[in-house]
Parts: structure tokens; C-alpha cells; sequence
């Protein structure tokens, strides 16, 4: 068991990734590629509190994620520019509310 | 962490939640799944569907698993349920013996 | 908005305390009345533990007003939700007083069961609501002080009710009767201690399905009894109290299917033959003969007969069939001869307390002591030589309480014989915990290390005896031993610290001990432990108390000064604790210099809680949110964790 997890989204698919503070995001690119398939340099990673992209090269301590945090994956698209991050909101029953939203996914 | 260490969990809604293995155990139910093979045919791709439970509840018990985890092996954080969803959760719960 | 979310902290989740707040509502503890026979039934529910998750949604749903309301805007029925938690929620809610009339609305779909049992605030409007719900099973009304006749009328023809209690609701009366006489599926009817006349019990007679009723302490005559003839399903009545004479008893030959019969405290001395019965309770009767007749004998398994006077015994039990009894109560009664004994071959209970048995007696129980598994021989004429009968034919007895009895340290060399035995009372015995004579004291060997054989040993009671320190020392080495109560001004520190080496304690009893401040500091409990009675060590301070359940919040002290402590602690929130000026008393003591103990002894030995009426202990309990009210006793726990 490792210290923490993060959240992986994209669309309508999360990825829960263990991960340890001191892992770089390029170790945390590597995980997602067995997952996905996708080369690391086709992966982009935003930390959706601050809206930060983040960089291979830091730790997840250096960036300041935490337990739980919610990250935005966007691929490379065929144009060699990276999509739009795109995370669909469950339309169910008890949506958070507005005051609390941020923190609450 | 490989592909197969991992299990995708599909809520009503058709969301979905790769999660690992080891934290899906965490419910009796879906481990009961995961080591009877045959008898349940999604789990021979990794994948469980939950028509009956809802998106939101889904990643909140996937995030219970890992909680769980975590607290197992010693780490005291605090698992917060918003007093909205608790009932529905109850019942994911209940249904999913964790 | 509210956002209040619940934290679980690894403490709050201690197996014991989870498993109290899960089963504390669902014990179905049902008490007989105090001046009847008491008879405690406790029937466990097969309902396995909730999981962690279910249990964290629970307590966050039940946290507080805001929480409720939360959760009800979502939804205004539970309708999907499964009986037990929706049963779970409510009365998890109604623990912590947040269930009301109108929020009853969200379980009419999903609730079969409701246990109301002693709440004050039942009345009128709450039945109004569980009237309307449609699947409810059984409905616990016992000792709610508001229930009347109009109040029960909301369940007039509800048509999935099949169990009902309104024990001791004493404004119910006949009218009220035939409320309940438009429910006829009902199968269980509890009403002892109501308003309920003989005229009333006649009534009960369309209600064809019952099959069992209790009309305990009601003036049940023996025409009214002769009325419920009709009632063929009929498996279990209770008549204790009742106005039944050997005329109405002979009328219970109408009730095919009876199996079990309770004639306690009444003019019942003869029974007729009832081949179908398999328990009988008639304590407190004066018994000429049971089961006289024609036809088939009764297999009869359990017979009460405590504080019965039988004058003549080869007489009264001559129809009985003795082979088949396996648990027999004669505590307490007045019999002249225990030659029946060994005819009970099958016997595994037998309560021979407060009677006039004597070693002669215990020659009968060792012929059939080959299934005996509990002997309650306390306050007999039993010696040590009496006991030795026993060994050897005994090979399964695992409850023996041989308290207030003359016996001494040669007895625990018999009890040696029993390797089963895992509850021994020797409270208020000669055990003196030595072989030797008082002359060579000092090197004398401890006669209770003889019990370290007993593998099984869990529960071991040696108060009110002379042991001393030194005779304590074998019991650290008993294995399983999980329970100990010693009451004794011999015992001091020593002993505390002893005991700190035996890893299975959970409970430990030291009354009256001459314990230490200084030897409560030092004193390190074992792992296991959760409740340690310290009521009657007079030199313990209240300071040195709380100290010692500040560094071990896991262990419930028990002391009559954390009563004290408990009821101030209280009265600060409490408006209503000014009508106990009894409690001022206790205030003003504290801080004073530290007066005689013998003066104040008699005081200190009284429970603080037996000074209140239940309502004035609940008002107080209300007054602090952090207490539960269902469990006085967790209290001091409570004080500990937050102060």
C-alpha cells in the first residue's frame, strides 16, 4: 500500500493511481501509460484545484498534490495539439452544491 | 501497476472507475466476483457494472476503498460523508458488503 | 447550508463500543415484572454486524437535526431502502432523539419492525404516523407512559401486524381491547400490567391466530380464562399474577398446542395433565401436584418453581416425567425431600439457590451429574466435604456458584475435578486463599494456583472473602481468565499490580480494596481490559481517577466518586438537576478535607443512578448531547474523552 492515491480524469473515465510524494509526474505518466496506452509525451496532466499543468520533471510534494487530488488528463490529439480537458460531470440525483463544488469531486 | 492488477468498475450512469484489484476486495461482494471466475462473465474482462448505483456513489466508495486501505495499515485520516449522500451510500454499502 | 460531515477516528471504531452502539437497540430485552419471578429473556436477533461503511453512513446520518434534514431533501421516502437499515436508522434516530411524529413519514414503506419500547414521548400523533405503515410487522409499545386507548386506535385494522406489546401502558383499558380486536391476524399479544380488566380478556377470544399472550398481573378470573378456550393456536400464555384458582387451571386441557404456561404468584396448587407442554413456570406457588391424570405425559424440558413452597414432593412430582427435564429452578422454594433428583437423568441446569440442600443433597445430583452444565448450590447448607461428593461426576459443568455457602480452601481441590468449569462463585465464602493454619501464614502455598488446571476458567467471583494479596498470586497465570471480582479491605495495591501481568482480563473488580492514588499511577492495566470497579476504595481521589481514564480511554472506571463527578458534570447543562438537592450534597463535599470513611461508607456503596427516577435521569441525559441515553454506564467513558 503506498502513502497516497490520486484521481485520474478524463471524460467519463477516472483513473485511481497510487502514488507516493515523492514520485516525479514523469513516474506518474509511466503508471498511466500501462493503463492506457498512451506515451507519456502524449499525456498532459493539469492539478484541477489550481488549474496547473503539471511538469515531468517535480515531485507530486514539489506541485503540492495531495491525497485524493483530482488531476485532468488531456491526450495529444492528431494535430499534435493536446485537447481541451475535458472531465463530464455525473448528471445524478445529488449534485454538490455550488459553495462546496470545487472539493467535492 | 499493470493492467491486470486493476478492475474497471461502470456506474449507472456508464461512468467509469479503474480501480485496483487489491482496493476492490475491499467490498465482499465484488471480491466474491474477482476469485469465483465463471460465474460472473463481466469480471472476465475487469469489468462490473453497477446499474443501481449511482455516479456520484461509486467514486465516494472507491475512495472508501482506499481510505480503507490506508486506515489498514495505519493511517488515521478522516473519511468524510456529506450528510446529502449518506443514505444512498448506506445502501451501496450494504449492497456491496464493505 | 449545512456541510457537517462526521469523522471516524480509529478510537470511535473500538470493536466493543461499535458492537454496543449496533446491538444496544436490538437486544429484545424483555423484563418481568420486579414483584412477579424475574425472568430476564434476552433474544439476540440473527442479524449479522454491519459492515464499517454502513455503519460510518449511519452515524453521519443520525449526526445531528442539520444531518437529517440533508438527507431528507433528497428523498422523501426510503421506499428502496432495506428493512434492516431502514429499522437501523430509526432507531439509531430515535437514541439520539432526533426521530419525531412527522419524519416517521420516510420509513412507511420499508419498516416491519419498530421498537418503541419506554419511550415517554409516544403518543397520539406518533401512532397517527405508524398507522399508516403498510408492512409493519411488530410494534414494541412496552412502559410508554402515553399510549391510551385512542392512542392504539391508529392501528385498528392495520393488516401486517402480527406482534404487539403494550406491556405495562397502564392507561390502556378494555376499551381499548377492541382496537386491538380488529387486527385479527395478530399472532403475539403482550398487555401484563395494563389497565385490563377480566371483562377484557374475554374480548380477546375473536383474536383466533394468537398464539401468544401474555396477561401477566391483569385480574384474569377463571371464567375469563375458560372464554379463551377458542384460542386452539395457543403456544405460550402467561398468567402470572392472575386470579386463576385449580378450577380455571383445569381449562388449560382445552389449549392443544400449549407449550409453555407461566401460573407464577397465583392459587394454582394443582395442574391437570397438558401433554403439550414443555416449559411451566409456577414460582411462588404452593404445589400439590402437577400434571395429575389420564393420557400422556408431558415432556416437560424447563420447570420454575422458585420461592414455590411443596409440601409433600414425592406427591406433587409423582405424575411429572422427570427424564426428560433439562433445566430446573427450585431456588428460593421450600421442599422437604430432593429424592426426585436422580430420576432427571437429562438434567444441565439446576438452581438449588437459598434452599435447604445440604451435602446429603449433592449425593443425588452426582447420580445424574453427567450432563449437568450450571449448579447454582449459593446459599445452601453445602461444606467442602459436601463438594467433594460431586468430583468426579461432574465431567461437564461449566457454571458453579457456590457463594454464601460454608465452604472453604478444601473445596478447590474438588473443583479441580471439574476441567470444564469456566464460572465459579466463591464470593462471601470461608476461601481464605491458603491451606495452612494461620500460624505458619507466611509460608503457606496459595490454595487458589490449584485452579490454574481449569483451562476453561473465565469468570471467577471471590468477593466478601478473607483472601489477602498473597493469595492472589497464582492468578495471573490463568489463561482465559476474563472476568474477576474481588471485594475485600485486604487487598491493596499489590494486588493491582499482580493482576497487571494476566493478558485476558477484561473486567476486573477490586471493591473496598485499600487501593492507592500512587498505586493506581503505576498501575498498568493489561491490553485487554475495559472495565475496572474501583466502587468502595476510599483512598482513590477523584483527580487521581480522571487521570487514570484520561491515559486509558478504553477502560470504563467504575467509582463512586466519578458518579459524583457525572451528575456535577451534568447539572452544569441541566436546569432540572436543581429538583435533586441531593446532588448539592455530593457538591459540597468535594474539596473538603477527606472525611472519616467509615462515616461515609454506606453512602459510597449506593449507585448514584438509583437516587433518580428513570425521567430525571433521562432529563439529564438529554441536557449533554455527547452522552448517550441509552447507556448510562458508558458515561464516565464519555467524561474521559473529552475532558
Amino acid at each position: 500500500m503506498q502513502a497516497m492515491y490520486i484521481r485520474v480524469k478524463r471524460n467519463k473515465t477516472t483513473y485511481f493511481i497510487q502514488c507516493d510524494p515523492t514520485e516525479t509526474i514523469l513516474q506518474l505518466k509511466e503508471k498511466l501509460y500501462n493503463l492506457i496506452d498512451q506515451p507519456v509525451n502524449d499525456q498532459r496532466l493539469i492539478l484541477m484545484l489550481v488549474g496547473d499543468v503539471l511538469e515531468d520533471s517535480k515531485s507530486l510534494a514539489d506541485q503540492k498534490i495531495e491525497n485524493d487530488a483530482v488531476v485532468a488528463l488531456a491526450l495529444r490529439k492528431d494535430d499534435n495539439q493536446f485537447e481541451d480537458v475535458n472531465i463530464v460531470k455525473p448528471n445524478d440525483f445529488y449534485q454538490p452544491r455550488d459553495s462546496e463544488g470545487g472539493a467535492n469531486w | 501497476m499493470k493492467k491486470e492488477d486493476t478492475v474497471k468498475l461502470i456506474s449507472a450512469e456508464g461512468f467509469e472507475f479503474i480501480i485496483d484489484k487489491k482496493a476492490a476486495m475491499v467490498s465482499q461482494t465484488i471480491r466474491n466476483m474477482l476469485t469465483s471466475p465463471g460465474s460472473f462473465a463481466e469480471t472476465e474482462h475487469g469489468e462490473v457494472t453497477f446499474p443501481e448505483i449511482s455516479t456520484t456513489i461509486l467514486e465516494k466508495i472507491c475512495q472508501y476503498f482506499y481510505w480503507s486501505l490506508q486506515y489498514a495499515s495505519g493511517k488515521e485520516t478522516e473519511f468524510h460523508i456529506e450528510p446529502e449522500i449518506t443514505l444512498e451510500l448506506m445502501m451501496a454499502a450494504n449492497y456491496l458488503h464493505t | 447550508m449545512s456541510c457537517s460531515c462526521v469523522s471516524v477516528r480509529r478510537k470511535y471504531l473500538h470493536k466493543g463500543l461499535l458492537r454496543q452502539l449496533l446491538l444496544d437497540f436490538r437486544y429484545n430485552l424483555s423484563v418481568r415484572p420486579t414483584h412477579a419471578p424475574t425472568e430476564v429473556v434476552i433474544e439476540l436477533e440473527s442479524q449479522k454486524m454491519e459492515s464499517q461503511l454502513v455503519e460510518m453512513c449511519m452515524e453521519s446520518a443520525t449526526e445531528s437535526r442539520d444531518a437529517v434534514e440533508a438527507w431528507r431533501r433528497q428523498r422523501r421516502t426510503l421506499e428502496s431502502m432495506p428493512n434492516h437499515l431502514a429499522e437501523a436508522l430509526l432507531h439509531r434516530l430515535l437514541g439520539r432523539r432526533l426521530l419525531f411524529p412527522s419524519l416517521l413519514e420516510v420509513f412507511k414503506y420499508c419498516v416491519e419492525e419498530i421498537d418503541l419500547r419506554g419511550e415517554s414521548c409516544v403518543d397520539a400523533e406518533w401512532m397517527a404516523y405508524i398507522g399508516a405503515f403498510d408492512h409493519l410487522h411488530s410494534l414494541n409499545l412496552s412502559d410508554c407512559d402515553k399510549i391510551n386507548n385512542s392512542a392504539i386506535w391508529a392501528i385498528t385494522g392495520m393488516t401486517n401486524l402480527r406482534e404487539l406489546d403494550l406491556s405495562r401502558c397502564s392507561k390502556i383499558t378494555d376499551a381499548g381491547i377492541s382496537h386491538l380486536t380488529t387486527i385479527p391476524i395478530l399472532e403475539k399479544l403482550w398487555i401484563p400490567e395494563t389497565g385490563i380488566t377480566a371483562d377484557g380478556v374475554v374480548l380477546l377470544s375473536s383474536l383466533t391466530n394468537l398464539s401468544l399472550l401474555d396477561l401477566g398481573g391483569l385480574p384474569v378470573s377463571d371464567s375469563a380464562l375458560c372464554s379463551l378456550k377458542v384460542l386452539g393456536k395457543l403456544q405460550h400464555l402467561d398468567l402470572w399474577g392472575s386470579e386463576v384458582s385449580n378450577k380455571g387451571a383445569s381449562h388449560l386441557k382445552w389449549f392443544p398446542r400449549l407449550s409453555s404456561l407461566n401460573l407464577a404468584w397465583t392459587k394454582v396448587t394443582m395442574l391437570p395433565s397438558l401433554p403439550s407442554l414443555a416449559c411451566l413456570n409456577m414460582s411462588n406457588c404452593t404445589i400439590h401436584s402437577i400434571f395429575e391424570g389420564e393420557g400422556q405425559k408431558a415432556l416437560l424440558t424447563k420447570l420454575i418453581l422458585s420461592g414455590a413452597t411443596i409440601r409433600n414432593v414425592s406427591e406433587a412430582f409423582i405424575h411429572l416425567e422427570t427424564s426428560s427435564l433439562s433445566i430446573l429452578d427450585l431456588s428460593n422454594s421450600s421442599l422437604n425431600s430432593y429424592c426426585f433428583l436422580p430420576y432427571m437423568s437429562a438434567i444441565s441446569d439446576l438452581d438449588l439457590s437459598g434452599t435447604s440442600a445440604g451435602d446429603e443433597t449433592v449425593e443425588h445430583i452426582a447420580c445424574v451429574g453427567q450432563n449437568l452444565r450450571h449448579l447454582n448450590l449459593s446459599r445452601t447448607k453445602l461444606s467442602s466435604a459436601g463438594l467433594g461428593i460431586l468430583a468426579g461426576f461432574v465431567p461437564n459443568l461449566e457454571t458453579l456458584l457456590l457463594s454464601y455457602t460454608a465452604i472453604d480452601d478444601f473445596a478447590i481441590s474438588f473443583l479441580i475435578t471439574m476441567p470444564l468449569l469456566k464460572c465459579i462463585n466463591l464470593s462471601g465464602t470461608n476461601i481464605r486463599g491458603i491451606i495452612n493454619d494461620v500460624d505458619s501464614e507466611s509460608n503457606s502455598a496459595s490454595s487458589l494456583s490449584g485452579l490454574c488446571d481449569l483451562d476453561h476458567l473465565e469468570r471467577l467471583d471471590l468477593e466478601e472473602t478473607r483472601i489477602k494479596d498473597s493469595a492472589l498470586v497464582p492468578l495471573p497465570s490463568f489463561r482465559k481468565l476474563s472476568y474477576l471480582s474481588l471485594r475485600s479491605g485486604h487487598l491493596t495495591d499489590t494486588t493491582l499490580h499482580q493482576l497487571s501481568s494476566n493478558r485476558s482480563l477484561v473486567t476486573l473488580g477490586i471493591r473496598d480494596g485499600v487501593l492507592t492514588n500512587t498505586g493506581l499511577y503505576l498501575f498498568n492495566p493489561p491490553p485487554s481490559m475495559r472495565i475496572l470497579d474501583l466502587r468502595g476504595c476510599w483512598l482513590l481521589t477523584e483527580d487521581a481517577l480522571l487521570s487514570f481514564q484520561q491515559r486509558h480511554p478504553q477502560i470504563e472506571v467504575r467509582h463512586d466518586l466519578l458518579s459524583i463527578a457525572l451528575i456535577k458534570r451534568l447539572s452544569v447543562h441541566s436546569p432540572l438537576s436543581q429538583a435533586t438537592p441531593r446532588t448539592k450534597l455530593y457538591t459540597n463535599k468535594k474539596g473538603g478535607p477527606s472525611t472519616s470513611p467509615l462515616r461515609s461508607n454506606r453512602d459510597r456503596y449506593l449507585d448514584q443512578r438509583l437516587k433518580y427516577t428513570r425521567e430525571e435521569l433521562l432529563a439529564m441525559s438529554f441536557g449533554s448531547a455527547s452522552i448517550s441515553r441509552d447507556n448510562v454506564d458508558w458515561i464516565p467513558h464519555a467524561l474521559a474523552t473529552d475532558g
